[in-house]
């Protein structure tokens, strides 16, 4: 299954993952909507980037009222419905890696696909120190 | 003017304006004219732009009625490699002239993506507020409790009151205390440094102003803008100079100047210095490279002292300059000075004037309260604290090039600036020519990154000249031979990128004459905003913001006669290195000046044509009031 890694000592900071997350998956620029997120404090001295790890027990999933998501049984992949989805951040709550999003003004949790329709993630193609790269292992 | 028409003028791109008044408390916006968002884009150009409109001649730069744009630009926020940046632009209290600095970090695309493109500022508060742009709205808040913060701690306290996702620009206690050098700072490092336009924000009560919230960017093409960038950050990260900026940042420009003894050292009575500033060396002292948003470079350096520098402006200038030779305190002076929101190269230039002065007898203990020596470390601290408390004689020196009478040098002999602007850039120009014509007429003093030539540096073959510069042009960098050509060919590709909000480090001719160029910017407009616009046009929205700024100079006094040289760089010789002996020759200077202007169609003193100011400013003749 494919799955997306980060390296934060290789992480500059730059964003480009998550502008580019946003641009790819609802056509607008705003580092705010992507599903990978950048956690930087430049005071605190740290870059490090939080998305989906496509855990194999999904606390997410078990903690979705709304079934919004769900596990596929045939890959394993977290699935995403977002019209389900009701906004109640149970998901972003439960969540041990900040891999999910809010969009508050939606009332929508945003969160990876794996750009599951491309060969190459949007967030690893935009990345130009390679801190997110794509396995496809099994 | 209907949507077509303004749908074939700038495509679905927004150009929004918050215009706000301090006096009396009150916010507006506006659409700017498509005609004018054409022939400008957006960032620098738009700034000065509004400048013409909203500023009324000769007002004085501290008072009320100076105006302060804050503008981002074409690109930024979009995404595309390196767009993240922004222009600052009012009258300068520095030099009397133009103020306007670009600026990177992570400001830029959260304004643009929280829905204001540009905010003008009028007027003056009665007390200390700072500027929110949240969500399309800019409302003035109360700014009691960050009044009297330094840089660091203000972003810190905004943080605290608005959550870490918001993005500030501020001043430090430097602009507070209205030091004509002070500057705007965003993040550790950012700053939208020179001609002083902290202090602007300083006199209008103006600490902050921060972006947060928002919907962000529609782009026209939103597959197509993705594959282009991600295959210009493919072609860039490739390239040999952004490899090295990435890894060791700019310092790495030290070694070549300090081996053509072009290091400006101990206020350029010496123009070669230690190896302790070479890049390898900085490196030492330096955790990891960072960027700025949307980055390919990460040429910023994170510090072991809790910083993000240095530059190599920030080693000469702080360094050499003082005749500093030690690492570590370098980089200490150079975090010290953000913190406190100095422009770097206006400090360094005014101290090591005052430390010439001294040394020369120009000045004694009764104006300075103590011996002033080169390469005294300790006393670099307290002078710097002082400028930007206006204590002491640190009250004398936050007049910048104003301080030459109080300083017993009023003709500002020792002084290494032009227009009244302390140089920045740490190579001295009396070797390469180019950079000499460069400073002498850059419409903000003598700064470097309006037109510096540093191809000039790199020994290119003819054939390759030609390409680039679009005709013979003479290799020899101490000859002044064409000159005006290679000058204007770099003013109007960085005039361009200053508007469309992208780094020079990612720009054809700053470092490099492979990196991107007008084509690449023509089509990620199309791409982002369906805006069809041509090389050449583009090219053409360069040379109206060289000549709008022009423009607006001689409106406020400039002529032919302000574009010189500090006097060392026609009087004394180089001292050391492949530089040895050279120096600027008056008549040769007088004539490259001379050419310079016929070029531009500028008049034998240096002055746009009121056609072509008229032409400059005609997309305002629809708006009520016009230009002033």
């Amino acid at each position: 299954m494919r799955k997306i890694h980060t390296n934060s000592n290789l992480c500059s900071g730059c964003k480009a993952c998550s502008i580019a997350c946003a641009i790819a998956h609802t056509g607008i620029a705003d580092t705010s909507k992507g599903a990978i997120q950048i956690q930087r404090d430049a005071r605190a001295e740290y870059e490090t980037q939080s998305v989906c790890r496509q855990c194999e027990v999904p606390e997410c999933v078990a903690a979705c009222m709304a079934a919004a998501l769900s596990t596929d049984p045939d890959s394993g992949r977290v699935l995403f419905d977002r019209d389900k989805c009701v906004g109640c951040w149970m998901c972003v709550m439960v969540c041990p890696h900040r891999g999910i999003v809010r969009d508050a003004k939606a009332g929508k949790a945003i969160r990876c696909d794996q750009c599951a329709d491309k060969d190459v993630p949007a967030c690893v193609a935009a990345c130009a120190t390679a801190a997110v790269q794509v396995d496809e292992s099994d | 003017m209907s949507n077509v028409e303004t749908m074939s003028l700038t495509g679905t791109m927004r150009s929004r304006t918050a215009i706000v008044d301090l006096t009396k408390e009150t916010v507006s916006y506006e659409d700017a004219p498509p005609k004018l968002v054409r022939k400008y884009l957006g960032g620098r150009g738009m700034n000065a732009a509004y400048l013409h409109r909203f500023l009324a001649r000769d007002v004085d730069p501290l008072s009320p009625g100076n105006v302060l744009v804050i503008g981002t630009g074409a690109l930024s926020g979009t995404g595309s490699p390196n767009s993240n940046r922004f222009n600052v632009t009012a009258k300068s209290p520095e030099t009397g002239f133009l103020g306007d600095a670009n600026c990177g970090g992570f400001f830029a695309p959260l304004l643009r993506h929280s829905g204001v493109d540009r905010i003008v500022v009028l007027g003056k508060a009665t007390k200390p507020i700072y500027l929110k742009v949240e969500d399309n709205v800019l409302s003035i808040e109360d700014a009691t409790g960050l009044w009297g913060l330094d840089v660091d701690e203000t972003q810190i306290e905004i943080h605290r009151r608005l959550g870490s996702e918001a993005e500030t620009i501020c001043i430090g206690p430097a602009g507070e205390n209205l030091v004509r050098y002070a500057c705007v700072m965003t993040g550790i490092k950012n700053a939208a440094a020179r001609g002083g336009l902290g202090c602007v924000m300083g006199s209008k009560n103006l600490k902050a102003v921060v972006a947060l919230g928002g919907d962000g960017i529609p782009l026209k093409d939103p597959a197509g803008f993705l594959k282009l960038s991600e295959e210009l950050k493919d072609y860039l990260t490739d390239s040999k100079v952004v490899k090295v900026l990435g890894r060791v940042g700019t310092p790495l420009l030290y070694e070549v100047s300090n081996y053509l003894g072009a290091i400006r050292t101990r206020n350029s009575q010496d123009s070669q210095f230690e190896i302790t500033l070479d890049a390898e060396v900085i490196h030492e002292h330096i955790s990891k490279m960072i960027s700025c948003h949307s980055c390919v470079v990460h040429c910023r350096h994170r510090n072991v002292y809790e910083g993000e520098v240095p530059e190599y402006t920030t080693i000469v200038l702080l360094g050499a300059n003082l005749g500093i030779a030690n690492t570590a305190n370098v980089i200490r002076l150079n975090n010290l000075v953000n913190k406190l929101g100095l422009d770097v190269s206006s400090t360094g230039g005014v101290l090591s004037w005052a430390m010439e002065l001294y040394q020369k007898g120009i000045i004694d203990d009764s104006i300075t309260g103590e011996p002033l020596q080169f390469g005294d470390y300790d006393l670099a601290v307290r002078l710097i604290n002082a400028i930007s408390k206006r204590e002491g004689f640190g009250d004398i020196l936050a007049e910048s090039s104003q301080a030459g009478e109080a300083l017993n040098d009023p003709d500002r002999q020792y002084l290494t600036a032009v227009k009244g602007l302390p140089q920045s850039d740490p190579h001295d120009c009396r070797f390469i020519k180019g950079f000499a014509l460069g400073i002498a007429v850059s419409s903000r003093g003598a700064d470097h990154l309006r037109s510096r030539p540093t191809l000039e540096v790199f020994d290119l073959p003819k054939a390759f000249l030609r390409e680039i510069y679009g005709q013979d042009v003479e290799s020899e960098p101490t000859s002044y031979r064409t000159k005006e050509v290679v000058v204007s060919m770099h003013e109007d590709i960085y005039a361009t990128i200053d508007c469309l909000g992208i780094c020079k480090f990612i720009c054809h001719g700053f470092n490099s004459p492979k990196l991107l160029n007008y084509g690449h910017f023509s089509a990620l407009l199309s791409k982002a905003y369906g805006l069809e616009i041509t090389e050449d046009e583009l090219r053409a929205v360069g040379r109206s913001v060289v000549d709008v700024e022009r423009a607006f100079i001689n409106r406020e006094g400039v002529t032919g006669k302000d574009d010189t040289l500090p006097w060392r760089y026609f009087e004394e010789p180089m001292p050391h290195g492949v530089a040895k002996g050279h120096k600027i020759d008056r008549q040769e200077f007088a004539a490259l000046l001379q050419r310079f202007y016929k070029l531009h169609g500028w008049t034998e003193d240096g002055l746009v044509t009121p056609e072509r100011v008229a032409e400059l400013l005609a997309p305002w003749d629809e708006v009520d009031g016009g230009a002033k």
